[in-house]
């Protein structure tokens, strides 16, 4: 549910806060660490709003004749035949995950290439409690040596994930990682019938590719999108008029194989 | 297979090669959901958009964006917001083709895939010879691209033939791990190290993905028929809190003769 927009541009702070204090426990030891989430989006809040008169949106909660219903009037409902609901608390719903400890217990190690990216969900770094320091270091030299990943499951906001501990610089992350039946089987994409491309077709795109071809540097690329919505909405409060007449989207290349030549003439010029 | 709802239109283009595509879910939601309804009545309840002002009941469709200055508002409306960059709303321009081993996996975000949304020979002979041509090569194509109202840095591979889009996040989205004040710390002894090495390798195995089964949804199905049975669900107890083991060095001698026994 998005009820919630942050108001404003939203300033972050740098401080972190650690959502999940416990252990990585593997093989009987254990590694006390603190969780801290490792990603930080920067995308534009926006506050909801009426388009007629501007004024802000609330939402609110309504029962089906739309009267407003209190907070304290709402439970939590599992349908279990068509419109007939099982009411659950949250302490009845938090008993699925009730973990002994509070551990991320690992039960495997696997080679770190063996796991498809895609399967990686939420990023989170660990750092060590007071006096798990030493655990800590061993733990991310035997990772570094070994070049395997823990694979195991811990309970954090009453869920039990499945998730990946790894090491990178001599820190530790984890991972949430999404359940194979969470993932949609690339077999099962409906694809309309596609031709094969002939060998010389595929020899000008190879050939093209690695023209486009370079290492990779993650901080070269900026997000300049947010930036020009900022531009823009100084422009709006000045009172100007803004141009919405769009950028006509590229032509689809129907003649490929002169598509492919001219890119290929304009790669060498480069 | 029904068709999946696009969740974006637009093309993919490297060269001057254009192919127009859709953007369609490769994730599915398997999780239990539960409904707010009514405590006595067992209603099931929905959320309302009310403007403040009128307080009534707004059509989603009457929403538009208010962009906080500090000053108060200024709205945006959703063709002024792709009028902000106009070609990133409506295309996926790669620029580069990398290692996939080479990008750190902390950026990789959600994952998607892109079909042929074009009619012609011409655009879906492009799709295929894009999927082909990265086919077998651990490459990537890397673009980026306005997705609603945020701009995705992407990374576009074939699995099996279909072209599979990730987001990833911005270098400058990835928290530094400065930020997190780790102490520094000498090495720690080549004996403890060695140890662990054991004890990783003694739990040695391959990635079974679908071999891990999400047991809490399982869990949560047998919690709601005990309950419909109207048996009583206790609460969980506290977990355990863990502590710091005192030593280390007998933690994981402990723990490899354990290991070593069990294997015998």
């Amino acid at each position: 549910m998005n009820a919630l927009f942050r108001l404003g541009p939203g300033r972050r702070t740098n401080v972190p806060r650690s959502i999940w204090n416990g252990a990585v426990s593997f093989a009987g030891v254990d590694v006390p660490v603190k969780v801290f989430g490792a990603s930080d989006p920067q995308g534009i809040q926006f506050r909801e709003l009426h388009a007629s008169d501007q004024a802000e949106i609330a939402h609110r909660l309504v029962d089906p004749d739309g009267k407003e219903v209190d907070r304290k009037d709402v439970a939590k409902g599992f349908e279990v035949r068509s419109g007939e609901y099982v009411v659950l608390s949250d302490d009845e719903i938090g008993a699925a995950a009730a973990p002994k400890r509070k551990t991320v217990d690992i039960e495997h190690f696997v080679p770190a290439g063996q796991i498809d990216p895609d399967v990686y969900d939420r990023p989170y770094y660990l750092a060590p409690q007071d006096g798990g320091e030493e655990a800590y270091a061993v733990l991310v030299a035997a990772l570094e040596r070994t070049g395997r990943v823990g694979v195991g499951r811990v309970v954090l906001r009453s869920r039990e994930q499945l998730v990946a501990v790894m090491e990178r610089d001599r820190v530790l992350r984890m991972h949430t990682m999404r359940f194979a039946d969470e993932l949609v089987d690339p077999g099962k994409v409906d694809l309309p019938r596609l031709r094969k491309p002939d060998k010389r077709m595929l020899d000008m795109a190879g050939r093209l590719v690695d023209g486009l071809s370079g290492p990779w540097k993650s901080g070269k690329y900026r997000d300049t999108y947010r930036e020009r919505v900022v531009a823009l909405v100084k422009k709006k409060a000045r009172g100007e008029e803004i141009d919405v007449s769009r950028a006509k989207a590229p032509e689809p290349s129907d003649d490929l194989m002169a598509a492919l030549e001219a890119s290929l003439k304009g790669a060498k010029k480069r | 297979m029904a068709r999946p709802r696009s969740l974006w239109t637009g093309s993919i283009s490297f060269g001057l090669v254009n192919v127009p595509v859709s953007l369609v879910a490769a994730t599915r939601d398997r999780d239990l959901h539960f409904r707010q309804i009514h405590a006595k009545t067992h209603e099931p309840l929905s959320i309302s958009y009310v403007c403040t002002k009128e307080d009534k009941p707004v059509d989603y469709s009457e929403i538009a964006h208010g962009y906080d200055t500090g000053k108060g508002y200024v709205m945006l409306t959703d063709e002024e917001l792709a009028a902000a960059q106009p070609e990133k709303t409506r295309t996926i321009d790669i620029r580069e083709f990398v290692d996939l081993a080479e990008i750190d996996p902390i950026l990789f975000d959600h994952p998607y895939y892109l079909v042929p949304a074009g009619e012609g020979e011409g655009p879906l002979r492009a799709y295929r010879l894009l999927a082909d041509v990265m086919a077998g090569e651990e490459k990537v194509a890397v673009g980026q691209f306005v997705l609603r109202t945020k701009e995705y840095l992407v990374a576009v591979r074939a699995k099996d033939g279909v072209l599979a889009l990730t987001t990833m996040l911005f270098q400058q989205e990835v928290r530094p791990t400065k930020d997190l004040g780790l102490p520094v710390r000498k090495r720690p002894g080549k004996e403890k190290i060695d140890q662990a090495v054991a004890l990783v390798e003694a739990l040695a195995a391959d990635f079974d993905h679908a071999g891990h089964k999400d047991r809490y949804r399982r869990q949560l199905r047998r919690i709601v028929k005990a309950k419909e049975a109207g048996e009583t669900i206790k609460a969980p107890p506290k977990p355990e809190e863990p502590g710091v083991p005192p030593d280390l060095m007998e933690v994981l001698k402990a723990s490899l003769d354990e290991v070593k026994a069990g294997s015998r």
